[in-house]
């Protein structure tokens, strides 16, 4: 650290020896390329070395502003201070000259902590965002200012640090964090629905899977039932013949001819038959057979209405669509669900095939009928809930209602139905997706319009409208990108 | 007696055919599995019906059946599945393997019904047998080569690509197919095959190239098939509206061509017979239903059987046998889908435009299907201008 280094402030003539700058004295000031000063109490500059005084020279706000910061920090009695100062500067002409000091406030700033997701990071797009701006026009500096004792007099020792492009480089980083911040979250959106879409196609292979297994059994169960029935009637024949046999017989007999043996046969035949359930039976049958085959023929038809709702190819292909039959079968899985709360009244008319994805459209149907339930049940045990099924078609479109006289939507609710994760119900009922993915089905992936009409306390009705498409297989993928 | 054989890996399914087939006119065995199958036929000097599961845990149905299409082609194979998945079916369709498919749980009579059905389809074809002495009818079997490699490769599941490569070795054939396949689905806008096949499937593919393949045989006799080609591509675009509108829902792929090759036995029989069919039949100017009439006084035979017997020859699907059979009696006892004969039947009289003489074939199909002439209206008028 040679003498060389250090400037003294012109006006000032000072007690402070050279020797003193020179050793031990300045402990703070280790490297040449720190900015370094030494204020006297009253804030005025003592000696500082070549880089601070090029600083301090290049504005006017320098030397006031420093002088202001050490009277406050004397009129505080704090001992050490770390500040900072920004200088703006006019960008179109970067004279130093006309840079500005802007009021410096503090602001506390806690880095957020976030938890990192396992993805393919898409390249970053670098936006315009104001600090840029700044960047240009503003220059920032750390101040650290201590008060030291030196031979019976009060001095400042000021250290200048150069931060600009730090902070500016912090700021980028705060965006960037905010950016993929945003980003995650559709990640994890898309995530979601993608789960959703390989849940259902997982189930569609169950179901495949379970359909089959139950059709084998359910083969010869069916099989063998009819031909039961033949035995039985071959059976019955027997029976009835063999009985009208004893009858002739015994009237043919005349009484005197017939031995002990012969009479206590007939006593026995006549007591056997007297108590056996045998008139009953004869009598049950029919109803016993047909309630039998009517539940076979119910297992038969639960099991290829499920088989066609998770096919496969449904999931995922366009293909032509009828959206009357895509009710009736969804109408038929929730049966279940909904028989005991409401009635279901159909009004559906002709509608032309279209082009759509079966089963995420039927899935929408599902959607709204589960809702529809749960808000028929929200009012009370005793209520007699309705569900109306409505289709109908123009040239352009087909169109279908579900309305429900249920608890309906309130008001404030309304506008986010179709948001993601926006959900009434208790926890662990709902995802609160169904209604986004509805949205995403019906309006992105078919170009069709998804909306309802709903009053809290009277119901709600839904209502569909997908564009009727007759293309082939080539153009649906130009089709999904309008 | 004819004999059946009913294969399927779970005893249960075998015990209740063995008691549903009891006490009727055919012999019946039962094996419950591929080894157990062929014991029996090696013991047997021929089996007339096949019924197998297809997806069977220890063995392929498929499998199986190729192995019996191979050793035994003549014993009609069927198949009884209860995995009714597009995929599983569409493998055995798409490489012909089996004419028939039920599906579990069945329907006892029904499965009875359809049987016989099958065996006297049989029967009638017994009368076709007597021309096999007839050169030109040896000429007709062997003909489609492009159509038996195409199924040669479909059996060693080669892509679609490589099978398009080999079809369009030939441009003449690529261009004439695909023209054919424009025309007969007709809002396929397809300019190569691949495309074709996309949109109408390589089984329809296949049968198209089958037909264009028979049209050829005789150089000559091109332009005079020409006009029954016309009316086969155009009866296929009614069929699949009709099919559309009667059903609700599109046509499946293995009936994709009904209504293209129900003619077909015109034009075997045009190869067959050549000028004489040419001057006798085709060029009068007569109604469909006296086509066959004429036929038969000519030459003994009609075009529906000889459709149908070559179809059968070629294994095709009962239900294009059926359509190539009865399109022009569509009220006879014996037909298993009646349904959809009643609306190739209808399709012919709509291309004709021969609706206003209603004859019986045509009231009978509307009866079939239980509507009225009103219910075709829309279509009529949209093909009137065509």
């Amino acid at each position: 650290m040679g003498l060389s280094n250090w400037v003294w402030a012109k006006e000032q003539s000072h007690r402070l020896s050279e020797s003193r700058v020179e050793t031990g004295f300045f402990e703070y000031c280790v490297q040449l390329e720190t900015i370094f000063g030494i204020f006297d109490k009253s804030g005025d500059l003592v000696v500082s070395n070549k880089a601070f005084d090029d600083l301090i020279n290049k504005h006017s706000a320098w030397k006031a502003h420093l002088k202001k910061e050490i009277l406050l920090m004397r009129n505080l009695g704090k001992k050490e201070a770390l500040l900072e100062f920004v200088l703006e500067c006019d960008p179109q002409s970067f004279d130093p000259q006309s840079c500005e000091p802007k009021a410096y406030e503090p602001v506390e700033f806690e880095p957020k902590a976030y938890e990192p997701v396992e993805f393919e990071p898409k390249a970053y797009e670098p936006v315009e965002f104001e600090s840029k701006e700044h960047a240009l026009r503003e220059q920032r500096f750390n101040i650290l200012l201590k008060e030291q004792l030196v031979e019976d007099e009060t001095l400042f020792m000021c250290q200048i640090e150069e931060v600009t492009e730090a902070h500016n480089l912090e700021n980028l980083i705060l965006d960037m964090n905010y950016q993929l911040t945003q980003k995650i979250k559709e990640i994890n959106q898309a995530q979601i629905k993608i789960l959703n879409q390989e849940k259902l196609v997982g189930i569609g292979q169950l179901a495949a899977g379970v359909a089959h297994e139950i059709n084998n059994p359910l083969g010869f169960v069916k099989s063998n039932f009819k031909i039961l029935d033949e035995y039985f009637r071959e059976i019955t024949k027997l029976l009835i013949t063999l009985k009208n046999e004893f009858v002739t017989f015994q009237s043919t007999c005349e009484s005197a001819d017939i031995s002990k043996e012969m009479a206590n046969f007939f006593e026995q035949v006549e007591h056997t038959v007297a108590n056996s359930d045998y008139d009953y039976i004869i009598d049950d049958y029919e109803s016993l057979f047909q309630d039998t085959s009517v539940g076979l023929e119910r297992v038969e038809k639960i099991v290829n209405g499920l088989r066609k709702f998770s096919r496969m190819d449904h999931m995922t292909n366009f293909a032509k669509y009828n959206i009357n039959e895509g009710l009736e079968e969804t109408l038929m899985i929730a049966n279940n669900e909904i028989k005991y709360d409401a009635k279901v009244i159909k009004d559906m008319q002709y509608v032309p095939l279209t082009y759509a994805i079966v089963g995420e459209i039927n899935q929408v149907l599902l959607n709204i009928l589960i809702n529809a339930v749960h808000a028929i049940k929200e009012r009370g045990k005793n209520f007699k809930g309705i569900i109306k099924v409505t289709t109908r078609s123009d040239e352009k479109y087909v169109y279908c209602e579900i309305m429900d006289n249920g608890m309906g939507i309130k008001k404030e609710d309304q506008e986010r139905i179709f948001t993601p994760f926006f959900t009434t119900k208790e926890v662990g009922l709902g995802t609160g997706l169904g209604m986004s993915i509805a949205y995403d089905i019906i309006t992105n992936k078919h170009g069709g319009e998804i909306s309802f009409i709903s009053e809290y306390g009277m119901g709600t009705t839904f209502k569909i409208k997908i564009p009727i498409r007759k293309v082939d297989a080539d153009t649906v993928d130009e089709y999904l990108n309008i | 007696m004819r004999k059946i054989l009913f294969i399927d890996d779970e005893a249960n399914i075998l015990r209740s055919l063995k008691r549903l087939f009891r006490n009727l006119e055919y012999e019946c065995y039962y094996a419950d599995g591929i080894n157990e199958a062929i014991k029996i036929y090696l013991s047997l000097d021929f089996i007339d019906m096949l019924v197998t599961d297809i997806k069977m845990p220890n063995f392929d149905g498929i499998r199986l059946l190729k192995v019996f299409k191979e050793a035994s082609p003549r014993t009609i194979r069927v198949a009884l599945s209860g995995y009714a998945s597009v995929d599983s079916i569409t493998e055995a369709v798409s490489k012909n393997l089996a004419k028939q498919y039920f599906y579990k749980p069945w329907n006892n009579d029904e499965i009875i019904s359809s049987i016989r059905k099958m065996f006297s389809l049989e029967d009638e074809f017994e009368q076709v047998d007597l021309f096999d002495k007839v050169q030109n009818f040896e000429n007709v079997k062997t003909l489609p080569r492009l159509f038996d490699r195409i199924n040669m490769l479909i059996q060693k599941d080669k892509s679609i690509e490589e099978i398009c490569v080999i079809i369009e070795e030939d441009l003449a054939i690529t261009s004439n197919i695909l023209r054919l396949a424009n025309s007969a689905f007709y809002q396929a806008k397809t300019g190569n095959l691949q495309q074709a096949v996309m949109y109408i499937g390589l089984n329809n593919l296949k049968q198209i190239i089958l037909s264009y393949e028979i049209s050829q045989m005789k150089e000559a006799l091109i332009k005079s098939g020409e006009s029954i080609w016309k009316h086969a591509a155009r009866t296929n675009n009614i069929f699949y509206d009709l099919y559309e509108k009667y059903y609700k829902k599109k046509v499946p792929s293995i009936v994709g061509t009904a209504g293209l090759i129900h003619d077909i036995g015109k034009i075997i029989m045009l190869q067959i017979f050549e000028n004489a069919y040419s001057t006798e039949v085709l060029q009068q100017d007569i109604s469909d239903g006296q086509i066959t009439v004429l036929e038969r006084s000519l030459f003994k035979i009609d075009h529906a059987v000889v459709g149908g017997y070559f179809l059968n020859w070629w294994a095709f699907p009962m239900e294009l046998i059926e359509v190539c059979m009865y399109h022009h009696r569509p009220l006879d006892e014996h037909i298993i889908h009646k349904e959809l004969v009643a609306i190739v039947t209808l399709s012919t009289f709509i291309e004709k435009k021969e609706y206003e003489i209603l004859g019986s074939s045509f009231l009978g199909a509307l009866d079939i299907l239980k509507i009225d002439l009103d219910y075709l209206k829309p279509i009529i008028e949209k093909y009137e201008n065509e």
